[in-house]
């Protein structure tokens, strides 16, 4: 085939081109066109990097078809990067993200910071005292009040309008902001707008730009296409306006097409809203570094409060365990109840009659009684201490008589009259918790004195007489039926029978048979005069003494008075 | 949602307030009018699948005290012009005013309400008036400002021909342009 072109040389290249034009026309046609393909394949993809910038940039200027187009697959690009490759598009962001999200928590610090010192401040001077007042007075809100009389300037709202149509691009309120509906408001404004321009005759250029009512400002910056209006409460400083004119020219800036293809859909303008925001700033009055003297002396009043009212607690607290302390160890006093109620207490227990007034252990204890409520029930203490008291109190004794408790009995000691020995034995009986009295000491004690007593009484006799008839004789018969009384009676108490000898006797006048007669004679007249049986439990024994004593034998030449007498001599029997 | 400015534009008392105060969201007192010679209100509808919001000027209506303020014009990508059947007079007025505003604004669109219908016996306008405004080419509306008999239409045929039309010139900053 590839002589072939030789082979028919010599009919020449004319020839042979017509030739091969006629047979193979089509298919060289068809290599032609798919050669050229080929070669344009990578002559449009050159043509293509080159062109499709300019391509994309000049397509997006004429309507947003490409945008449309894009936006689902640039969306899903995104989505499935996040999903992939996370960490790619945290470290794009976060450099954006960081310093946003730093700001945002120090603007929410400061302005909680703030808003406790305010609270601070305002809880506690005088002045904040003037505006709850008011509060009250008006209704409003305590906050609202603060607010208003705190507040230098607050940007309330913000409006982007535009010009020529006085729609509204975009708006931007504070928070606790009464909004009137915006679309009316930017209306209205341009129409005032409008309104005061023609009014006046004014140039074109020279518009209105401030508006006030009461403590609302309105502040209008005029752009080429749109103009920004600012709604501050109270006085804002002169420099907010350059605020003002620098965000409108930025977003004269940034929204250039949006704002030039604006038919009425604010939504393309919805980049705007952060720089509006931005412009809705406030200042309130620099607030006091130093801490007011009413403070301090509020804070001081009530540390100083706090610390006496503490100390008072701790000290009642204190005395209150202390009287209960009292209270537990006071014999007779058993506490079963105790209750405290705030600064209330009550208490309630048993109390023997003998035992300590609590009312004056109250007292003692500097308590106020009155934070006090006691209900006390009355027992018999039953310890020692008690009987002893009651004993006493009961039997009364004589200051002769010494009463001691051992264990439980209560042993009873000194002298005493029969009679109170006698009542104190029934007595006895009846103290509750003692279980045995023993009087032997006393009684036997009382019984010695009583007959020591006697053994120094006598009856005396005039010479050669044995009647007892004088006033002095009877005298002492009387004094010795007394104590014969005494001693029958602590006899028949300690039961024991005595025997008590009534010795007669004679001075020296006269011969000694009629001396012992004279003696018997009066022994027996001196028992006869003391009625023997109304004493029972003695026996008496009369005796005529003939022989003087051994002191009187020494002296037996004299004639003594006292020698003419009876006497009586007591043999107690001794004690089991 | 796409906002469009309209004027409510008529001679005094044709009854252009009261046709739009049952059919509108407003907030301002209708004092402003005495004023300022405007209230601006808002009417919401969708037409042929598209939100649409008229923020509507209530013009003053023009009378031998106070004419048309054009700059209340301005801006504005439609109008209802409003006549009172009863009131021959504002005819003349309404041609005035369309004259004016085309004049201001360039041919945007609008709808002519002949207003009172509710009173069609006692109309001094005629047959042949209406004839010769539909002649004009304008469209022309019946409507009641007491029954509220087409009002929604008025805003309807209004609200389709500004979403079809061409942008309203800027002739309001040109006034002396073709």
């Amino acid at each position: 085939m590839a002589q072939a072109p030789n082979a028919i040389e010599p009919t020449g290249d004319g020839d042979y081109a017509e030739l091969r034009s006629l047979l193979l026309a089509p298919e060289q046609s068809r290599l032609e066109e798919l050669q050229e393909q080929v070669e344009h394949i990578e002559l449009n993809a050159q043509n293509m990097s080159r062109l499709l910038p300019d391509a994309i940039a000049l397509r997006g200027e004429h309507d947003q078809r490409l945008t449309r187009v894009l936006t689902p697959h640039v969306s899903e690009a995104l989505g499935t990067a996040v999903r992939k490759q996370p960490q790619t598009i945290v470290d794009a962001i976060a450099p954006i993200m960081m310093p946003a999200i730093r700001l945002s928590i120090t603007n929410a610090l400061r302005s909680m910071v703030q808003s406790l010192n305010q609270t601070i401040e305002h809880s506690l001077s005088f002045r904040s005292m003037q505006w709850r007042l008011e509060a009250l007075r008006t209704g409003q809100p305590f906050a609202e009040i603060v607010l208003l009389h705190t507040l230098c300037y607050r940007v309330e709202q913000v409006f982007l309008i535009h010009s020529q149509t006085g729609l509204l691009l975009a708006h931007a309120a504070g928070d606790s902001v009464a909004v009137q509906d915006e679309t009316l408001v930017s209306g209205m404004l341009s129409a005032i707008r409008a309104f005061v321009q023609d009014s006046f005759g004014a140039a074109p250029d020279q518009v209105l730009n401030t508006l006030r009512v009461g403590d609302l400002t309105v502040w209008i910056e005029q752009g080429p296409v749109a103009i920004l209006a600012a709604v501050i409460r109270g006085t804002p400083p002169e420099h907010f306006h350059i605020h003002l004119q620098d965000t409108l020219t930025r977003i004269h800036a940034e929204q250039a097409d949006a704002l030039a293809r604006f038919e009425g859909d604010a939504s393309t303008l919805a980049g705007v809203r952060p720089l509006l925001e931005d412009c809705l700033q406030a200042q309130f009055e620099p607030r006091r570094r130093a801490v007011s003297p009413m403070t301090w002396a509020l804070l001081a009043t009530l540390l100083l409060g706090a610390a006496w009212w503490g100390a008072s607690v701790y000290q009642e607290r204190h005395r209150w365990q202390a009287f209960l302390a009292r209270l537990g160890a006071e014999p007779g006093l058993v506490l079963t109840a105790v209750e405290t109620d705030g600064g209330h207490y009550r208490l309630a227990g048993l109390r023997d009659p003998l035992a300590a007034d609590p009312a004056a252990l109250l007292q003692e204890s500097g308590l106020d009684p009155g934070h006090i409520t006691a209900q006390w029930s009355s027992y018999y203490a039953l310890d020692a201490t008690f009987l002893l008291k009651r004993a006493r109190l009961i039997l009364s004794p004589p200051t002769t008589v010494q009463l001691a408790m051992e264990g439980t009995r209560l042993i009873a000691a000194g002298t005493a009259p029969a009679q109170w020995i006698r009542e104190s034995r029934r007595l006895a009986q009846l103290l509750p918790g003692l279980e045995h009295y023993d009087d032997r000491g006393l009684t036997r004690q009382s019984l010695n004195v009583v007959t020591q007593e006697l053994a120094q009484a006598s009856i005396l006799f005039e010479q050669g007489r044995a009647d007892i008839r004088s006033s002095e004789q009877r005298h002492s018969l009387s004094r010795i039926a007394t104590l014969l009384g005494q001693i029958d009676e602590l006899a028949r108490l300690s039961g024991t029978t005595l025997t008590i000898r009534i010795n007669g006797q004679t001075d020296i006048v006269g011969g000694l048979a009629q001396n012992r007669r004279l003696s018997e004679i009066r022994a027996q007249s001196a028992l006869d005069a003391i009625h023997p049986a109304t004493f029972p439990s003695i026996r008496f024994e009369a005796h005529g003494v003939t022989l003087p004593p051994e002191p009187q034998r020494a002296r037996a030449t004299a004639v003594l008075p006292e020698d003419r007498r009876v006497s009586f001599q007591v043999t107690v029997p001794q004690a089991p | 949602m796409i906002e469009k400015k309209i004027c409510m534009l008529g001679a005094f008392a044709v009854g252009k307030t009261s046709l739009v105060r049952r059919f509108v969201t407003s907030c301002f007192s209708e004092q402003y009018q005495t004023t300022i010679g405007v209230t601006v209100d808002k009417k919401s509808l969708t037409v042929d699948g598209t939100d649409l919001t008229l923020v509507v000027w209530d013009l003053y209506g023009e009378d031998e005290f106070q004419k048309l303020r054009r700059s209340y014009l301005r801006g504005s990508a439609g109008y209802l012009l409003v006549l009172d059947g009863l009131r021959r007079a504002s005819l003349d007025i309404a041609l005035r005013i369309q004259e004016s505003v085309t004049d201001e604004l360039g041919p945007i669109p609008f709808v002519a309400l002949v207003n009172k219908h509710d009173r069609r016996a006692e109309w001094e306008l005629t047959d042949h008036d209406l004839a010769e405004l539909a002649q004009r080419g304008w469209p022309v509306l019946m409507s009641s400002a007491k029954t509220g008999q087409g009002v929604e239409d008025a805003f309807t045929t209004l609200s389709r021909a500004l979403t079809q039309a061409p942008q309203p010139s800027s002739r309001a900053d040109h006034p002396d342009g073709a």
